[in-house]
């Protein structure tokens, strides 16, 4: 990864930030674990190479502000 | 080289009946054809130990053939008269003979099981290998090659396509041990003698004390046909042979390392391979484990780069030095060479011959390994049947991890197959920059060359299915992960994402209470937001 910024259009994150972000490996494995950890609504769509570009898990749909999700903007190489 | 002992087994057992019932009925008029038939068979037995002169075995086969030929006459005296008369037959008399025969049968059974009995406690309890492995305390790792290896660790993640590590029950096993030794570590002793300064003999403690090396080795069978599986790639952990034969003090002219197991069975390979960097070693384990039975407890030689057969010495007791002229190996009197290099190979696992595959995207993959020269190149290419020559290009596969200059790497290819019949080929090419060549060749007698092809038909039906498509949200992953796995495996692709909620920090929360789930590739990611 070389360049992650938040959804709402923020300035390019830190080296040290970028650390901190996962690959694609990892997202599938986040869903992975949404699956196991039965997750009350999974919304995943996934581009026609295979990697996930958008995702909205619920986990709790009596809970509100514990959903998560994200979305691949673009990918390129490193 | 014999590849299914059960069959072998099976063999023996039947052609020995057989012999039976020729030898018995002939034996009831010519006594003397009962004799030789023993006889013969007894030299037979005796010859397929012919190394040494009055082994245990030797003795024990002498023995049986006495035995064999005494049971014979008495089961020939209690047989009815064979000789046809005019006579009556006197009442009870052809009763009673069946019964002494089947009295002498009976009592010949007993006395084999007696005699296997008494055997066996007299040369001491059967040796539970098991337990031995369960109690060798670990010897420390002085150089690790192989920090990140982990048992049943797959590489790439397609189907049929071989795992970059081979299982310990799925490693390929070729020896001449008709049945597997079973070795007590408490009579067992390695040692090392012939042309050394200070010859010197090592106990299994003594052994297992020492520092050793953990290093991933391809190992082959010479005799493994161009896309067969007597190959297979594993993290071992031994006793460095450098600093065995240091200790030893190796004696100039000794060109000649024999490896001598304790069946006496022998390999050779030249000394000099042992100069060139390579890690052999005296293997104490694999994968993470003591060595299992089958694969050579207590000790084996692992030496990379080199054929099974001049190298892989199992249950492994002494290692000799001595010249190359004045000693030949088990094998090389049969014809087989005595510098036995492993040839660069590649083999194609993910599709079988003759089988029909979807139009689409198809991922093509499997193995190649070149001794210690390493993989630095595997090419594919798919011939139309219908179009012959000339020949397409061939296309550059992507690489898997190299774990060493001495292991496999897994390759594959993604193929965007249309409808037809066609030849996949693959060829591969090493880190001197040899490519292999396609002329076919047989194993006999230093191992097989030519290209492994496969004949697949394409048809009309999709390939991969659409992760999009599915409704159930497990398979959905799965068909997307196959799908990212051979199109972006080998790329490192950055991602710019963005978070619906929370909006405080890009990152994810591991789920509470969500088990965390490995491929054994690393995932680099924050745990909790």
């Amino acid at each position: 990864m070389v360049a992650a910024g938040q959804y709402t259009g923020g300035p390019a994150l830190e080296a040290d930030q970028l650390a901190e972000y996962v690959i694609v490996d990892g997202l599938f494995d986040f869903i992975e674990e949404a699956i196991d950890g039965s997750a009350a609504a999974l919304n995943i769509t996934y581009d026609p190479s295979g990697y996930p570009a958008e995702a909205w898990i619920d986990y709790e749909v009596r809970l509100s502000d514990e959903e998560r999700g994200f979305q691949i903007r673009t990918l390129s190489p490193v | 080289m014999a590849r299914s002992k059960p069959f072998l087994l099976a063999s023996v057992t039947l052609i020995s009946l057989a012999l039976g019932a020729v030898i018995g009925p002939v034996a009831g008029r010519w006594g003397w054809v009962g004799a030789i038939g023993f006889a013969v068979f007894a030299a037979i037995g005796a010859c397929a130990e012919a190394r040494e002169l009055l082994t245990d075995f030797q003795i024990a086969v002498f023995i049986a053939g006495i035995a064999g030929y005494i049971t014979l006459q008495l089961l020939l005296e209690a047989a009815p008269p064979r000789t046809a008369t005019v006579a009556p037959p006197t009442p009870g008399r052809g009763v009673a003979n069946r019964r002494k025969s089947l009295g002498v049968a009976d009592a010949a059974g007993g006395g084999a099981a007696l005699a296997a009995f008494t055997g066996r406690e007299i040369l001491g309890p059967a040796v539970d290998v098991e337990v031995q492995r369960k109690a060798v305390l670990w010897p420390p790792v002085e150089i690790d090659n192989a920090p990140n290896v982990e048992v049943g660790m797959n590489g790439f993640d397609i189907d049929g396509l071989s795992p970059l590590i081979t299982p310990n029950k799925d490693f390929y096993r070729i020896d001449t041990a008709l049945v597997v030794p079973q070795v007590d570590t408490a009579d067992w002793s390695f040692s090392i003698k012939g042309m050394v300064d200070e010859p010197f003999e090592l106990t299994f403690d003594e052994l297992f004390a020492m520092a050793t090396l953990e290093e991933v080795v391809t190992l082959a069978c010479v005799s493994n046909e161009v896309g067969d599986n007597l190959v297979g790639n594993t993290s071992w952990q031994g006793v460095p042979l450098a600093s065995l034969l240091e200790r030893a003090g190796v004696q100039s002219g000794a060109t000649h390392i024999v490896g001598r197991s304790v069946d006496n069975f022998t390999t050779g390979f030249p000394t000099q391979v042992t100069l060139d960097g390579r890690l052999a070693m005296v293997a104490i384990a694999m994968n993470g484990e003591p060595l299992p039975a089958a694969h050579g407890f207590p000790a084996r030689l692992v030496v990379p780069g080199l054929y099974g057969y001049v190298s892989a010495t199992k249950w492994l007791k002494e290692i000799e030095l001595r010249t190359l002229e004045n000693f030949d190996a088990d094998w090389i009197p049969r014809g087989w060479s005595k510098r036995a290099p492993i040839k660069t190979q590649s083999r194609i696992d993910t599709r079988r011959n003759g089988r029909q595959i979807d139009r689409g995207s198809n991922a093509i993959g499997g193995v190649a390994w070149g001794g210690i020269r390493s993989i630095e190149k595997v090419e594919v290419r798919m011939t139309l049947k219908a179009d012959g020559p000339p020949e397409p290009e061939w296309i550059e596969a992507n690489l898997g991890e190299k774990l060493s200059p001495s292991t496999w790497r897994q390759w594959f290819v993604v193929w965007n197959a249309q409808p037809g019949n066609y030849r996949v080929e693959v060829r591969a090419t090493d880190g001197e920059g040899a490519t292999q060549t396609d002329v076919r060749q047989a194993p006999a007698h230093n191992g097989p060359t030519g290209h492994h092809s496969i004949n697949v038909s394409v048809g009309d039906g999709e390939g991969l299915a659409d992760p999009n498509a599915l409704s159930d949200p497990r398979e959905a992953l799965k068909a997307a992960r196959a799908l990212w796995m051979i199109r972006h495996a080998e790329l490192r692709y950055a991602l710019q994402l963005a978070l619906f909620l929370p909006a405080r920090r890009a990152g994810f929360r591991r789920p509470r209470g969500a088990r965390r789930h490995g491929s054994g590739r690393a995932v680099h990611g924050r745990a909790s937001a």
